[in-house]
């Protein structure tokens, strides 16, 4: 039985996908705030990749330095396989629960 | 210019990152950085900001879940290594902010608490560390010396100067107001006048141009040097005035340098600690060529390996071969012989404040005590909110050394951030300090928070936290955890002991509130009395012009000039009376500028000599415009010849001393050695120092026989017109009569009068303040003590009420433990103050250190606050409902 993934995690491995081959902290800390309009520490971010990666769902390779970085370096993220398919699970579970309720909850908001 | 991200951002941040993740967070960071302060950089910083605090309670939040409590370390593990203490201290930290998180009511309050108690006694040490305890800015301080029962006469200094051994220095300065004038107009300066020796001793160095030499005072001695200050102000910092003549009081003077602006002036032998310009001093002036002329100031460093007292015995020996010489000026008129101690120039410096500082530091230390008794009630409070969690820490194995690591940390933690919270006041404390405090605090220029203050803060709060926490500390060492456990359970009607540890805390502030009330009744009383003296003459309406009429007017030139200005002055509107003289009532505190001459009675034995007595020159129609009244007699009139002195008034102290009636007109005494005087009036009693001292004998004479020789000059102008539009009408006046006089220091009577209040004044407002705040800290302790107290016998209250007992019974039982608790306070606090009555003393004036009134007053006042503060919980007694509190339980 896989792990399942919390919301933050999926909120992290979604960016990852979009971002394709630039996926970095920076990236995707922009990319979850400005989609989903929230102020989040980059430090969160930071704990949530580093507990995929220890989980095998993603894998990270180091980049090279640039100036607009001070000079330090990048760290690349990718989906693994086992991220894709907890994500892949996650997001099912979403939409099989989503599936058909939309009025309802605009009728709960009125 | 790239953009970096801020230091101490990156710094703070860094310390979250983990070692692997710092570069690729940092870098992460910086890249939105500099991206967001494209569009604005204000933006940019205050994201960088919001990044760190969340990242900061991120981390909070993400350590705090991987573990509950602190590990449970046993005693004999603690400090077996390094790594372990440290270790065990962070989880401590960790688990304190956490339990601080939880209830912010509480860690607020106690911050707050601590701080403002932390905060007020740092600004009053700040004070006292400025004044009293730092050595004076000169160098080798510690081996300068004065010369005290000064002021001394020329002469006298240069004995001293040629034939003591014993020091390597000797300097003089005297004091002197006066003008400089040209350019820009006449202005008012402060005058040192000091022997060449003087600034050079003092470490003195010219910030342009050179110091005076020994051979400047043989050649020439029209020479000055300008203050830092008065030379930036009124000569804009332009280095060419060095070597230029300036006009000083209507003579061209030669500029010979500016003083360094780290030069602070002598505090103890100045007049304000102000020194405008330093003049040579003229050593063949008239008033430097006699003994009984006496206006110096004389300051010496002594050789090395030189002890005071050897020093002052070959003084001694000076003075003694000095006596057999010139008797009559080196006998005192009681027939002792005149000495002159020497004194440490600090203590000279600081002596006449070091009272009132103490005093103040002493008040401030009862607040700190009390803010403290407050925290650890609050500490009580909750550590029997806490019994609980600590019996379970306890039975899982922590040992009670651990769990007092535990509390003594949560609280040192707290007082840590008073301590923070208390340099805030600190520094705020210190600028209200400067803005109200009365003048003449020597060397308080140099006040400010630093680091001396900063470790002051920091050891105050840590033996503040130390001391709170040490109550909640000893209870749980003192107790089993099994008791505990059960006791918790059953949340019985226990916890009386606890009760009484946190009434006793109460009691102990009550009374220390009692004697911070009292102190601050008594000098409230006194500065009331103070208020209420007569001053013999009437304030209202007085407007007082000083004038410095230098060098370039002689006697009859003098006289000339204030007749001119009286009969103009006279000639304006509005004008009720004009006079003049040397120095007017309250112009000087303390007789920091007097003329006193010993006086002889014609058919007493020629060497029966009264006391020194102060003598007044002053014009006609000087006791009609202060609105003083004459017993007997007259008062002096334009027709009194003024070619010789023959006529003079004296106050009915001086008649009743002399001749022991007050009706003393006809007879005839002598000054000095001087010819006989009559007396022509007598006056009734003018304060001429201060209010609260006693009215000194006193002779008045004709200024323009005996006073036309001092430079100085007081006008008094008794006007229905108001200051605002007479000021500049007798400015306008002076400006026509002699353009190089200045007039900036025009005021009225009452300004003065109250400013030589300033100090009882300050004292009250403060004591004042701090008493206050004590009330307010003290019932708000006494209410927390009795709801919590309400909250404990909850159960036992509702027992009562379910068998009948009735509201108003309960409401009067908890009153009634308030009363027992603010009786024992005020008992004890009376006991206190009564002690600490004796270092009163010297502050309490007009009314009894025992005074009955203040006494009855502050435990009436101090009774009435705290019932009226219990009354809630009270009310809440009375009003609980059985059956809800059984139920809880």
């Amino acid at each position: 039985m896989p792990k399942t993934l919390g919301e933050f995690e999926v909120l992290i491995l979604l960016a990852i996908v979009r971002l394709k081959s630039d996926a970095y902290g920076a990236t995707i800390h922009k990319e979850i705030e400005v989609r989903t309009g929230r102020s989040i520490a980059i430090g969160a971010i930071y704990t949530g990749l580093s507990r995929l990666q220890k989980s095998g769902f993603v894998k990270a390779t180091i980049g090279e330095p640039t100036p607009q970085r001070g000079g330090r370096r990048k760290k690349y993220y990718e989906i693994e396989p086992a991220g894709a398919r907890a994500l892949t699970q996650s997001v099912n579970a979403f939409r099989q629960m989503t599936a058909g309720i939309e009025g309802d909850l605009e009728e709960v908001l009125q | 210019m790239r953009r970096r991200l801020p230091r101490f951002a990156a710094a703070v941040l860094s310390a979250f990152a983990s070692d692997e993740e710092r570069e690729f967070l940092l870098g992460d960071l910086e890249e939105q950085y500099v991206q967001r302060c494209r569009g604005s950089s204000l933006g940019a910083r205050r994201w960088v900001w919001g990044q760190v605090l969340r990242c900061g309670m991120h981390a909070l939040r993400n350590r705090g879940s991987q573990r509950v409590f602190p590990a449970p370390a046993s005693t004999s593990q603690l400090g077996r290594s390094g790594n372990d203490l440290l270790q065990s201290t962070i989880s401590d930290v960790r688990f304190a902010l956490r339990s601080f998180r939880s209830r912010p009511g509480f860690a607020f309050t106690a911050i707050g608490l601590m701080g403002l108690g932390i905060g007020a006694t740092t600004t009053i040490f700040s004070v006292v560390d400025t004044v009293l305890l730092r050595q004076l800015p000169y160098p080798n301080p510690e081996s300068l010396v004065l010369f005290d029962n000064r002021p001394h006469s020329y002469p006298n200094f240069k004995e001293w100067r040629d034939n003591l051994t014993t020091v390597s220095t000797i300097g003089a300065l005297s004091n002197a107001e006066g003008s400089v004038s040209g350019g820009q107009g006449a202005e008012h300066v402060w005058i040192a006048h000091v022997t060449p020796e003087l600034l050079p001793m003092l470490g003195a160095i010219p910030h342009v141009g050179r110091l005076f030499t020994a051979q400047d005072q043989l050649d020439d001695s029209h020479m000055v040097m300008l203050g830092h200050g008065f030379w930036r102000q009124r000569w804009g910092g332009d280095p060419n005035v060095v070597g230029r003549q300036i006009r000083l009081d209507g003579q061209m003077v030669l500029v010979t340098g500016v003083l360094s602006s780290a030069f602070t002036p002598p505090q103890a032998i100045t007049a304000t600690g102000q020194v405008d310009v330093w003049k040579l001093l003229d050593e063949n002036a008239s008033m430097n060529s006699t003994r009984d002329s006496r206006t110096l100031g004389v300051v010496a460093r002594l050789k090395d390996n030189i002890s005071m007292e050897v020093a002052q015995a070959e003084v001694d020996a000076l003075t003694a071969a000095l006596a057999q010489e010139y008797p009559d000026d080196f006998i005192r008129a009681d027939g002792s012989a005149l000495s002159f101690p020497l004194v440490p120039f600090k203590e000279a410096t600081i002596r006449r404040v070091s009272d009132t500082l103490l005093l103040l530091l002493g008040a401030v230390g009862l607040l700190l005590l009390i803010a403290c008794a407050n925290v650890a009630s609050l500490f009580l409070a909750r550590g029997t909110a806490r019994a609980g969690e600590i019996a379970l820490r306890g039975a899982l194995g922590a040992g009670g050394l651990r769990i007092a690591r535990q509390l003594l940390t949560e609280s040192a933690l707290l007082a840590l951030f008073g301590a923070a919270m208390g340099v805030g006041f600190a520094y705020l404390g210190v600028r209200l300090f400067l803005v109200f405090n009365p003048g003449g605090i020597p060397r308080i220029a140099a006040l400010a928070v630093d680091t001396r203050i900063l470790v002051f803060a920091f050891a105050a709060s840590v033996s503040t936290g130390v001391l709170c926490g040490v109550f909640p500390v000893f209870q749980a060492l003192g107790r089993s955890a099994i008791s505990d456990l059960r006791e918790t359970a059953a949340n019985t009607t226990v916890g009386a002991r606890r009760r009484r540890l946190k009434n006793g805390l109460v009691v102990s502030e009550l009374a220390l509130t009692v004697i911070l009330l009292t102190g601050s009744g008594l000098l409230f009383r006194s500065l009331l009395e103070r208020m209420k003296v007569d001053p013999g003459f009437d304030t209202d309406g007085l407007v007082i012009l000083p004038l410095e009429l230098g060098a370039s007017y002689d006697g009859p030139e003098r006289s000339r000039f204030v007749r001119e200005l009286s009969e103009s002055i006279q000639s304006m509107q509005g004008t009720e009376a004009v006079a003049a003289g040397w120095t007017l009532p309250f112009v000087f505190p303390a007789r920091s500028c007097c003329w006193a001459s010993p006086i002889y009675v014609e058919g007493t034995e020629e060497d029966e000599l009264f006391p020194y007595t102060f003598v007044h020159p002053v014009t006609p129609h000087y006791f009609e415009s202060l609105g003083a009244s004459m017993a007997y007699g007259r008062e002096f009139t334009e027709t009194d010849p003024t070619d010789s002195p023959s006529a003079a008034i004296i106050n009915a102290r001086l008649a009743r001393r002399l001749f022991d009636t007050e009706d003393a007109v006809g007879k005839r005494f002598m000054i000095g050695r001087s010819g006989p005087l009559t007396v022509v009036g007598v006056e009734s009693g003018v304060q001429h120092w201060s209010l609260d001292e006693e009215i000194d004998e006193a002779v008045y004479l004709q200024y323009h026989v005996a006073g036309a020789g001092f430079g100085l000059l007081h006008v008094a102008v008794r006007s229905s017109t108001p200051l605002d539009i007479l000021a500049p009408a007798v400015r306008e006046i002076v400006r026509t009569l002699d353009p190089d006089l200045a007039t900036d220091e025009i005021t009225t009577m009452q300004n003065l009068v109250a400013d030589s209040l300033g100090t009882p004044r300050f004292l009250s407002m403060l004591f004042g303040f701090f008493a206050a705040v004590a009330l307010l800290l003290a019932c708000g302790g006494i209410y927390a003590s009795m709801l919590y107290s309400v909250g404990q016998r909850r159960r036992e209250m509702g027992i009562r009420l379910a068998l009948g007992a009735d509201g108003t019974r309960m409401t009067g039982m908890v009153l009634g433990e308030a009363a027992v608790v603010t009786g024992v306070g005020l008992v004890i606090g009376v006991a206190g103050a009564v002690a600490a009555s004796r270092l009163m003393a010297g502050f309490v004036w007009g009314v009894s250190t025992f005074d009955p009134v203040t006494y009855l007053g502050v435990c009436i006042l101090l009774s009435a606050v705290a019932i009226t503060a219990c009354w809630i919980p009270a009310r809440r007694a009375a009003r609980s409902d059985p059956l809800a509190t059984l139920r809880v339980d």
